[in-house]
This record gives structure tokens, sequence and C-alpha cells, in this order.
């Protein structure tokens, strides 16, 4: 009786461990980076005339607490393992209001992301609920947009050769074929693919309270934000990251694009 | 089903909203497929417009026209007719306000700047510039912006025909794969710009996201024979002007204002060779001529016209007559007529002269005579145009009646201008060339050293290598149909210049020495 | 002891499941087999009452969305330290509720749902409702989870972000919802007077 017993035990832990319930390990998983503690980098600070934006102090304030990323973002075959283990997020049974009719349209079927696009290249075409569900499944969660932020800005070295590549991203159709993640050189984080493969989702993209009208300047009668402020941007020849600002601020956590995936965070583990 | 949600909308082609849902006022979104251009949800009715119209019409109102036109009731619906550049919907023959549907598609897609230099445009309804829209004063327009699922960027639209918001930037942020859908009603009659408003803006601008919106007075336009649609963009690459291959955008030329390329319709030669403007003498030609930017004014001139009419910055009840060059602002316009008289080809021009000549911002106009039907010379081939500038062939010269001999300044300023409209776009206004393309003309040793050769040259054209100061250039120079005195003129003006050898060129030479046929280089 | 073992040892298989219920993320409902003929039709792929996330009302009640199903909806997104819009938002909401007719007043819910997980409990809530005389009958006051607060803003597509201090800055949306949960109409902003939602409310009240 007792050896069965046992088997039980043993198997639900297991379980419990491969359906990433149950932390494993101390120390930094090697698929993530870690990024210290650090002042975010703010595009948007309070005051001036500048460029539209409403909403609070651009984050400005507190630092942003050591965390760590994902390396790579999320690519079609880990989102496979995912939709396996939880079909209800499969294309075919997933309501609308959690993925728009877009929702993994290039896929084969619901749980074979076929050939056509290297199973190691970013999944896109996901909305932020399906991102948000796969990084909880793993214990994880969408990095905030400070810590996205903060790890593309990379500590901050070679901006303008980093601008350039971002501009030259934009200037390149969608319609290319994606490449697989991880190629070309880690950024001084060791993170890859923060900018020129896809755009990602973050935890809270939907705090960026811009006005869509971008050229204004917004201030403290605009109707339609509570509390908003005028902002002016840190840098307003920046355009690579204004482009940022304005594509979060387009989506609705349902939306899918061709060019939209993600990656995952979480807090630093405990010494 | 109106308001953000819906999210199947398009679809399924809105089938499952619930009847007699109306579209609403304000802004809805929807996933946008490739279908939905096609297919229009034709059950969409406007019960809400109705009865705020209703409403409104029962309201005091003042008599300035647009607040008349903020409460006229509209009659019926229709979508709307668009159309690329340069041409124009029809104009209008309704004599009532109506809801117009206007479907506008954003495509990011590549095409050529210039020979061998390709850019990614990002474009409403596929081409620079974006689609000529034409209603009426007091128009209701649903507008629909769709942005294409393959494309990367979000976009809006910010119409300076609508009163309101951002005029519309507000209600139209779309996402690559999704639409927006927001109404206006067209309070004032002219033409407007209407370009994208996303930050930064200057960069959706630079890369081909304007148009032209034409809201019709009540009474319309006075008529002409023929509409054309012309509008003028900066555009700032990370090459140089010529530089082969896909260009980026430079984000600190455009800041400095540094264009590369300053062009009509799009691209150089948009609206130059067989593209053409096409017009008979007698007909009144009107041009829509608008200047999306984003930073460039434009001095808008048509060499060898003078505009009968232009109502200036787009409005449509002052009128200035007799105009030679008119100032077009950035995100600004004009409707500018004239009547042709004599056959020809007119230049259009941006008067800052090294924009035309240098950086493509250059049209034509080509004038038929009669029944005659102008056969232009086989040597005016597109492969030689040059994204500088154009050389100019007048191949129908009035007749030259005697004139008296032409004092010294007179054949200099006459030569100056032939040298400008003919010779600079390759030897450029400084005499300096292109190293590698086209031999100066400053100093040059192989002009300066025998005059009988520099005419022959001139008028019969140059194929195969020289060498000028030393280098050497392989390229063709065409033959010029040029007068005696044309020719003498921009040779006196060019031996007098740059430090040349100051000869003088008579027409009489000219006419002794013309070269019977094509020039080899090693006469 | 063997017995005490074989219960650990279900429990340990169960737990990780049952851990996990709290976060499990929304998903569809929608083919779920109807046992009971008297159960409700399934909902709408479009409906925000596909979330699971739990919630407390101003009684201290645990709730679903979904159990605002049956009747049409007009909610918002506020907080109760907000002194700038959020009272304006509260008063289009009243205006709303007094433009129906008394029949359509009594078929409706009027939703409040606070950003401040902190401040906002259940009993800040009900002290809120009472000084602004609003009739628990109809007047619905939400307390949740961040993750809880967060999925609802993502869902109508309201934007906020938490400033140092506590405060909430945020877009100013009122939206309506039919019986079953799919938003019909949202009216962004303060300015216009909301003659367009209470109109639909009372439509969707018959």
């Amino acid at each position: 009786m007792k050896p069965a017993v046992a088997l039980i035990a043993v198997t639900a832990a297991a379980i419990a461990m491969a359906t990433g319930t149950v932390a494993v390990g101390a120390a930094a998983p090697e698929d993530m980076a870690l990024v210290p503690a650090g002042p975010p980098a703010a595009f948007f600070v309070p005051g001036g005339s500048g460029v539209a934006a409403a909403g609070a102090d651009g984050g400005a304030s507190a630092d942003v607490p050591a965390f760590l990323i994902d390396r790579r973002p999320v690519t079609r075959r880990q989102f496979a393992e995912f939709l396996r283990r939880r079909p209800e997020w499969s294309r075919s049974r997933v309501a609308a209001v959690l993925a728009d009719a877009h929702y993994l349209e290039d896929w084969a079927s619901d749980f074979d992301a076929g050939a056509r696009v290297p199973p190691d290249a970013p999944v896109t075409r996901v909305s932020w609920f399906a991102a948000n569900a796969y990084c909880q499944w793993r214990g994880k969660e969408l990095p905030t947009v400070d810590q996205w932020e903060r790890a593309a800005a990379g500590g901050g070295k070679d901006t303008a050769a980093t601008r350039d590549r971002i501009l030259r991203w934009y200037s390149q159709p969608a319609t290319e074929p994606l490449g697989v993640v991880g190629r070309g050189a880690p950024n001084a984080y060791g993170v890859y693919d923060l900018h020129g493969l896809i755009w990602e989702w973050t935890l809270d993209f939907n705090s960026t309270l811009i006005s869509t009208e971008s050229r204004d300047p917004g201030g403290k009668d605009d109707p339609l934000f509570c509390g908003s402020g005028s902002l002016s941007a840190v840098d307003p020849s920046d355009y690579a990251t204004f482009m940022r600002y304005a594509l979060r601020n387009s989506l609705r956590a349902n939306y899918t694009t061709s060019r939209l995936g993600f990656r995952c965070a979480r807090e630093p583990d405990q010494p | 089903m109106g308001g953000f949600w819906d999210p199947r909308a398009g679809y399924d082609g809105g089938h499952n909203r619930p009847a007699g849902e109306p579209a609403k006022v304000g802004q809805s979104s929807h996933v946008f497929n490739e279908e939905d251009g096609a297919a229009m949800p034709g059950h969409r009715r406007d019960l809400p417009m109705w009865i705020a119209a209703l409403m409104l019409s029962f309201a005091a109102v003042a008599t300035a026209a647009p607040d008349q036109n903020a409460v006229e009731p509209t009659e019926g619906e229709e979508r709307a007719v668009l159309t690329d550049a340069p041409m124009v919907p029809p104009p209008i023959t309704r004599t009532h306000a109506t809801k117009v549907v206007v479907r506008l598609e954003v495509v990011e897609t590549e095409m050529t700047i210039a020979e061998g230099v390709r850019y990614t445009f990002w474009t409403f309804g596929g081409k620079v510039p974006g689609k000529f829209i034409r209603i009426r004063e007091g128009d209701l327009v649903e507008f629909h912006l769709d942005n294409h699922p393959n494309n990367k960027m979000p976009h809006n639209i910010d119409l300076h025909a609508v009163t309101g918001p951002g005029g519309g930037a507000a209600s139209s942020l779309s996402a690559p794969g999704h639409s927006s859908v927001f109404s206006f009603k067209a309070l004032n009659p002219g033409l407007y710009v209407y370009h994208c408003a996303t930050a930064p803006v200057a960069m959706h601008v630079a890369n081909g996201m304007y148009g032209l919106i034409l809201v019709e007075p009540k009474d319309g336009l006075p008529k002409v024979d023929r509409e054309y649609y012309v509008m003028q963009g900066d555009l700032y690459t990370k090459g140089p002007n010529g530089q082969p291959g896909l260009q980026p955008f430079s984000m600190v030329k455009a800041i400095d204002e540094r264009p590369e390329y300053v062009v009509f319709n799009g691209a150089v030669g948009a609206v130059a060779g067989d593209k053409a403007l096409q017009a008979r003498i007698g007909e009144t030609v009107r041009l829509y001529f608008g200047v999306g930017g984003p930073n460039l004014t434009s001095s808008f001139h048509v060499i060898g016209e003078i505009f009968d009419r232009v109502w200036p910055e787009g409005n449509t009840s002052v009128v200035s007559q007799n105009v030679q060059t008119t100032m077009v602002p950035a995100g600004g316009a004009a409707i500018i007529d004239f009547k042709v008289e004599v056959p020809g080809t007119y230049i259009l021009v941006d008067h800052s002269l090294t924009r035309a000549f240098n950086k493509g911002a250059l049209g034509m106009l080509k004038v038929e005579g009669g029944d005659n039907k102008i056969v232009y010379s086989g040597k005016i081939t597109d492969e030689v145009y040059q994204p500088e500038g154009s050389r100019i062939r007048v191949t129908d010269l009035p007749p030259q009646a005697a004139r008296p001999a032409l004092t010294k300044k007179q054949l200099l300023d006459r030569g100056r201008s032939v040298y400008t409209t003919n010779c600079a776009a390759c030897h450029q206004a400084t005499g300096h060339g292109i190293p590698k393309a086209f031999p100066p003309l400053a100093r040059s040793d192989y002009l300066n050293a025998d005059k009988v050769r520099a005419i022959r040259t001139v008028t019969g054209g140059l194929q195969g290598s020289v060498t000028v100061n030393g280098e050497k250039y392989n390229g063709v120079m065409p033959a010029w149909t040029l007068s005696d005195e044309d020719v003498a003129a921009v040779l006196t003006y060019v031996y007098g210049s740059w430090g040349n050898s100051a000869k003088e060129v008579s027409a009489q030479e000219v006419k002794t020495h013309r070269a019977k046929s094509s020039a080899k280089a090693s006469e | 002891m063997t017995r005490m073992v074989v219960v650990l040892a279900m429990a340990l298989a169960v737990l990780p499941g049952a851990a996990r219920a709290k976060d499990e993320p929304p998903h569809s409902h929608g083919d779920h087999q109807s046992l009971d003929v008297d159960r409700p039709a399934p909902l709408s792929g479009s409906s925000i009452y596909q979330s699971d996330r739990e919630w407390t009302d101003m009684e201290g009640q645990r709730v679903r969305l979904r159990s605002l199903r049956g009747r049409p909806v007009a909610l918002a997104m506020v907080y109760t330290h907000c002194t700038t819009a959020c009272p304006l938002i509260l008063a289009n909401l009243q205006l709303i509720e007094s433009a129906l007719s008394p029949e359509a007043r009594e078929r409706v819910w009027l939703v409040l749902a606070s950003f401040d997980t902190e401040r906002d409990r259940p009993a800040v809530l009900k002290k809120f409702a009472a000084a602004h005389d609003l009739e628990p009958a109809r007047w619905r006051l939400f307390h949740g989870g961040r993750a809880a607060v967060r999925e609802l803003a993502m869902m109508l597509g309201v934007r906020y972000k938490q400033k140092a201090g506590g405060d909430f800055d945020h877009s100013n949306v009122i939206t309506i919802l039919d019986r079953d949960g799919v938003v019909r109409h949202q009216q962004a902003g303060l300015g216009p007077t909301p003659t367009e939602p209470a109109a639909l409310l009372e439509r969707l009240a018959r």
C-alpha cells in the first residue's frame, strides 16, 4: 500500500512542477536576463507644452526594481506547447472578447503552427489576454512598460545606432518573412530582439494616456483623461520611441497583428 | 452595433449586428479584413443621424454659412468616388447635401522615388499622394480608415476640412488589421489637405501620408475643360540624392529640413514624360495643387503660363488674377485655372529652383494643338531622364522674325535663362557638373579649347568618352533644338562664367558650324 | 497513517489545480454543455462576463461580473479619492438614471468598479454610496484585486496608471452593456450629455 501512495505523491509533485506552479531552482534561469534596479527610461516627463501626452508623473519618480526578463521573445514552438496544455486558448475556442478574428491566423490548425514560418520565430497574432495567460502559465507576467523600456534602453549605449536600426525596421514592410529569435547581438543586459523584430505586449500598455490626437498638448482640462497634466517628450527627435508609444496607444487588449508578439518577466529569485 | 466593440463585425460582414442598429458618431473599431473593402454593409441606417439632424434643424441658426451647414439636413447616401493623382473625381452635380461614405485604406508599400532609388512609403490608398476626395459643402461624411493587416505601423488621419478634435485624428487611430469609423459635417467649402497625424507626424507625412479633399461650394466652381491633381512633398532619405537601393528615412535630415528629394505626386518624373498632364489648345485647365510637406512651402509656377485665376490657400470665394507664381504653404493648397493657347510642353516647378532642377520638383503639361498631332522627336527618351530635372524640348518654335542684334548684357541674360532651363539639370547651376556623370563647364579645358567644337556639341549632341580637367566621362549628351540666337546666348553665358575664357559666340557662327549629325567624341 | 498519506497525496494532486484557479485566465464558456434545461444560454464570445475574476460588492459579497447578467448595465471605472473627473462620471451616470422611465429604472444595473484596490474596500464603497444617495436596488459598487481591475480595464479599453501617492490617472469612459454583458456603446470623455447612452439603456431594458 505504501509504495503506491508514495507513487501518487511523487506523480502529483511532478505534475505540479511541470505545469510551472512550483518554482524550480533559485538561480536566474539561463533563458532570462537580470536587469538591475535603476531609473525608468522615461520618455515623457511632466511640464512643457511639448507633444501630446496626458497622465501621471510620466513614471519619472521611483526606480524600477531589479527584474528578470526573457532573453528572447516567446516562439511559436513554445506557444504551441501552451495551447496543448490550455486548449481553451486555441483559435477555434477562444472568445472574441479575448482575441480578435486574426488570432493565430497563420497557423496550420488549432495546435499546429505549421512549417511556413520557422517554429523558432516569435509567435505573433496573439492578443494581450493570450500573452498574459501564457506568461502566467509559466509562473511569470508580461513586463510592464517601465520594465520593457528599461531593458530596451540597454544601459543607454549606442542610442543613435539603435534608433537608426529601429527606423530601418520601420521602413521595411511587414510582409517580409519573420526571422527566428536570438539572431544578432544581445544588448548590454544580454537581451535579444527588443528592436527590429516585432512589437511586444506589455502588462500595462494601457497606461500610456496619450490622446490619439498626437499633436494636442493636453492639459488639465482635457476631458478625455482624469488627472492629466501636459507632458513633453524627453527627446522629441526620438521618432523611434514615439512610434512605439503610438503603437501601444492604438491597441486594445484583444487585438492581434502580424508583427506583435511578447516575452515574459518576473521578479528575481530571492537568494 | 456601434461603439468600440463587436470585434467580429468586419469579419462576417456585420451580419451579427442587431437589425436596425445604427452607425454611431464617434469612434468605433473592428477587425478589418481585405474583404471589407469590397463589401459595404448596405443595411446600415443612420437613424440617430436623422434624429440628430432633425433636432438640430429646429435650433435657432445664425446666418453664417458654416453654422447653416451644421444644421442642414442631408438626403440620401452615396459612396465617394476616390481617384489617384493626377485624376480628379467628376464635379458634383447634386444640389443638396447628402451622406457620403468614404473608405480609405492605409497601405505600406515599397515604391520608386527615382531611377534605381526605392523607398517604403506609407500611403492612403496605395499611392502618393493619397486619394482625392470630392464632396459638397454641408455633406455628412462617414469616414472609414482601414489599416491593412500587412502593415506594421499604427495610423490615423487629420482632414483639414473637419471641424472637430484633431480633424478626426482623435477618433481614427488604427492598429494594423483594424479600422476606425468617425463622422463629420463639411461646414466650410475649400480645398483641404489631409494627412496622417500619428506621432511622429513628420515621419508619417514624409513617408507619403497626405492627400487632398475638395469641399465644393454649394454653387460649385466655374466649369473648366480639364482638372488635375498635383501634390508636392519633401523626402528625406539616408543616402544622398540619386543613391540607388532601398533608402531608409533619415530623421536627422527631416529635423534639419534638408530634403534629398522634392517631388510632385510622390516620385521624380511622376508628372512628366509619358505621365505628363495633357490638354489641347483653347482648353481651360484647373490644377488642384497641394503641398503635403512635411516641411517645405512651394513657390508654384508653370513655366510659359500665367495663371488666369488663383484661389489662394484653397479658399473658394476670393480670386486673384494673372498670377505668375503662387505660394502654397506646407499643409496648404491652391486652386489654379489657366487657359492654354500655345501648344508645347509647359513645365510645372517649385520656383525655389534647386528643388526643381536638383531634387525633382518638376512636372509637365503637354498641350497639343488643333488637329495636328505634335510628334515628339525620338530623342526624348526616359532613360536619359535625370532625377535632378529635365531637358525641355520645345519642338514647335514660334517663327523667328528678324531682330536687331542683342547687346552683350541681353545676350548674357538670355544665355543664363537658356542655361537654367536646359543645361543646369546636368551641368548644375554652378557649372560644376556631377562627378563621374556630367562634366563640369567651369574652367573646363575641353570647353575652353575649342569654340567650334562647343557649338557642334550643343547642337549635335555628344557620345563616347571625353576627358575634362583630367577626369573621364562617358555619358550621352543629347542634341538641343535651340535657335541660333539661343545657342549663341547660352555659349556666351557659359564662356563668360565661372572663370572660363570669356569668348563670345554669335548667332552667325552657330549657323555656320551647326552640327549636321550627332558629333562623336573623337572629333 | 496510510490513510492520511493517501489523503495528503490526493490533496497534493488537487491543490496545484485549486491554487491556479484564482489566477485562471478567462476562457470561453461558450462550449460548455448545458445539462440543465433551465440554465441560461451560453455567453456570447463578445461578452465581458467570460471573465472568472472575483470582485467584492459593497455588501461584502463575493461576486463575479456575470452576476450582473439579466439586466442591461451602465458601467464606469472610478475611485473614491478622485476629485476631478470621477464626480462628473458619477453625475453622468446619475443623469442617465434619471433620464430612464420608472419601469426601465427598475430593470437596470448602474455599476461603479474601483481602480483603487488598496483604499476602496467594500466598507468605503458602502459609505460612498450612502453619501451619494445611490439606490442599492440598482447601484452596484465593486472592489477588486489588481488582476481583476486590470482585466476589466483591458476588456473595456479603459486606460489607467497608478501614480506614486496612490492616485490614478485614467480615461473617462461610460460603458453600456446589454443583458448578456456585450458592450453596446461607449462614451469617452465628459463633454457630451449622455443622451445616447440613456436612450440605449432604455431600449435594452424593455
